[in-house]
């Protein structure tokens, strides 16, 4: 819970807006694939994918997508919030 | 009797090899299209062209078989374009850009009707005016997202492309069913009331149907909404509610797009925020290969010899779309007394058009093909042709846009990643 609320105050930040869902996959045992749904204060839904390497202490951006079909597109890298997600769980 | 079964399978296998290349086609184009960050429904329109009228790996005959998707993909598109009515979201909006998102829509509809008028039949220029309105939302926010832009057009824009699919729909809606009327009215028979009469009994059968089946789709939504299987059990809701309100509308008469529309609007302003959000992820998670296989089909389905012989309808659509999405975005904005940026770079940013476009002209295309086909083939191969020329040069567009109302924070190149996370400092300026 402790997360969640740091990662959408980090979400707020610098995606301009509202974490709606944090899921985690664990991939082994050192590889955790991130994924963040979050919506804009429109309404717009967006995924941000990212995979965090405890063993390394490095973040990797996947994708950051806008989940509706009717207007899907790829959206970029934010660099800022991956720095500060990576600063946030490589100190939690 | 053995060889008929034979047959019969024989077409039905060929008919679902063909779904698999068409999905195929459609997601790799559509990914690599993603990469150079244009909108994956243009990829999968390209897609479309390349097995259609380019390669003819798939021919129109079999693109026939495929018409149940296509009214499938039309349902959820229409279903999720009501979703966009939802009135929490409307009053976060204002009144300010409810009337912006009607006036620019009305007024572009009206100028390409007026435009294209002398070179169509009334019927086909009432369609084309109705689509003209239609905008996409992908390449505004790929320049939103890229650029970080914040201001008054970004706070503009976003929800106005939000709302404005929907003002098309409806606009499409009561248009083309006037279109039908009036090809199926002869001069003698032609009067005011048999004008509006077959329109106002779809519209009403549309809303009835609409409403009732929305009703049950949202009661049962809210009903499962706190169990722990609700995203199976939501997804469940909303296909068959898609399903129920495009049959029951090609059943009685009622207009296969308003019908899910107004189904997607109902069930939505009855569920709280957070089914809403439950609802958008659940059809997301549901319909993307339907989606792809409907746009790649689409695009199979531009005929090069109409485009040709229709270019210069296509011209004029384009440059009166253009002219419609300035001037109604200006006056719009005029009237709410906004900004002079907005007034100025509205009209410019709402120019990309994409899947609701396609998803319209291809209903036009349904509704007009056995009672008019020369105006079906028009409608279609104009829309699809224009859509590829503003999904090409609308994110050009809206980066100018933004860049000359200066609520550009970022240039691309300003920051680079050097490697990882593991220093602090690890982008340089």
């Amino acid at each position: 819970m402790e997360k969640f609320d740091g990662i959408s105050t980090i979400t707020e930040k610098f995606l301009n807006g509202h974490l709606d869902n944090m899921q985690l996959d664990y991939i082994d045992e050192n590889e955790i694939i991130i994924v963040l749904t979050y919506h804009d204060k429109f309404q717009y839904e967006y995924c941000y994918k990212l995979a965090v390497r405890k063993d390394e202490k490095d973040i990797e951006f996947i994708t950051h997508t806008s989940t509706n079909m009717r207007y899907k597109s790829k959206l970029n890298d934010n660099e800022n919030l991956d720095k500060a997600l990576s600063d946030f769980l490589f100190v939690h | 009797m053995l060889i008929l079964v034979t047959q019969v399978q024989s077409n039905m296998s060929a008919i679902i090899v063909s779904l698999g290349i068409i999905i195929f086609a459609g997601l790799i184009i559509g990914r690599l299209f993603e990469q150079f960050k244009i909108p994956a429904i243009t990829g999968y329109l390209v897609a479309g062209l390349i097995l259609g009228p380019v390669t003819h790996v798939v021919s129109l005959e079999e693109l026939k078989s495929f018409s149940i998707i296509s009214n499938i993909a039309l349902g959820f598109i229409a279903f999720q374009v009501g979703t966009e009515l939802w009135f929490g979201k409307l009053k976060k909006s204002g009144w300010k850009i409810i009337v912006i998102t009607i006036l620019q829509a009305v007024l572009t509809t009206a100028i390409v009707i007026i435009i294209t008028l002398p070179f169509v039949s009334l019927s086909v220029s009432l369609v084309l005016g109705a689509i003209a309105a239609a905008t996409a939302p992908a390449p505004i926010m790929m320049i939103i997202k890229k650029y970080r832009t914040k201001g008054e057009l970004t706070d503009t824009i976003l929800p106005v492309v939000g709302l404005d699919d929907a003002v098309g729909v409806i606009l499409f809606g009561i248009l083309l069913s006037i279109s039908v009327s009036l090809i199926g009215n002869t001069e003698a028979t032609m009067s005011l009331w048999h004008l509006i009469k077959e329109p106002l009994l779809e519209i009403l059968t549309s809303i009835l149907i609409g409403s009732f089946i929305g009703l049950i789709s949202g009661i049962s939504v809210r009903t499962i909404s706190q169990s722990p299987e609700r995203n199976e059990k939501s997804l469940n809701v909303i296909v068959v509610t898609v399903l129920m309100t495009t049959g029951a509308a090609m059943l009685f008469g009622a207009s296969p797009i308003l019908t899910p529309m107004i189904a997607g609007t109902v069930t939505t302003n009855l569920i709280n925020k957070e089914c809403y959000h439950l609802e958008e992820s659940t059809i997301s998670f549901f319909i993307p290969p339907i989606m792809i296989a409907f746009f790649t089909i689409a695009g199979a389905q531009l005929e090069f010899d109409v485009v040709m012989s229709a270019g210069l309808v296509g011209l004029i659509y384009i440059v009166g779309r253009t002219f419609g999405k300035i001037v109604g975005s200006y006056f719009g904005a005029t009237i709410v007394k906004a900004s002079p940026k907005v007034k100025k770079y509205l009209g410019v940013g709402m120019l990309p058009q994409s899947g609701v476009a396609i998803g319209l002209s291809i209903a036009a295309f349904n509704a007009f093909y056995y009672i008019d086909t020369p105006s079906a083939l028009i409608i279609k191969n104009v829309i699809l042709a224009s859509v590829l020329f503003f999904a090409l040069t609308g994110p050009v567009l809206v980066k100018i846009a933004f860049m000359n109302a200066k609520e550009t924070r970022v240039q691309d190149s300003n920051i680079k990643k050097v490697k990882s996370w593991k220093n602090s400092t690890v982008y340089q300026q």
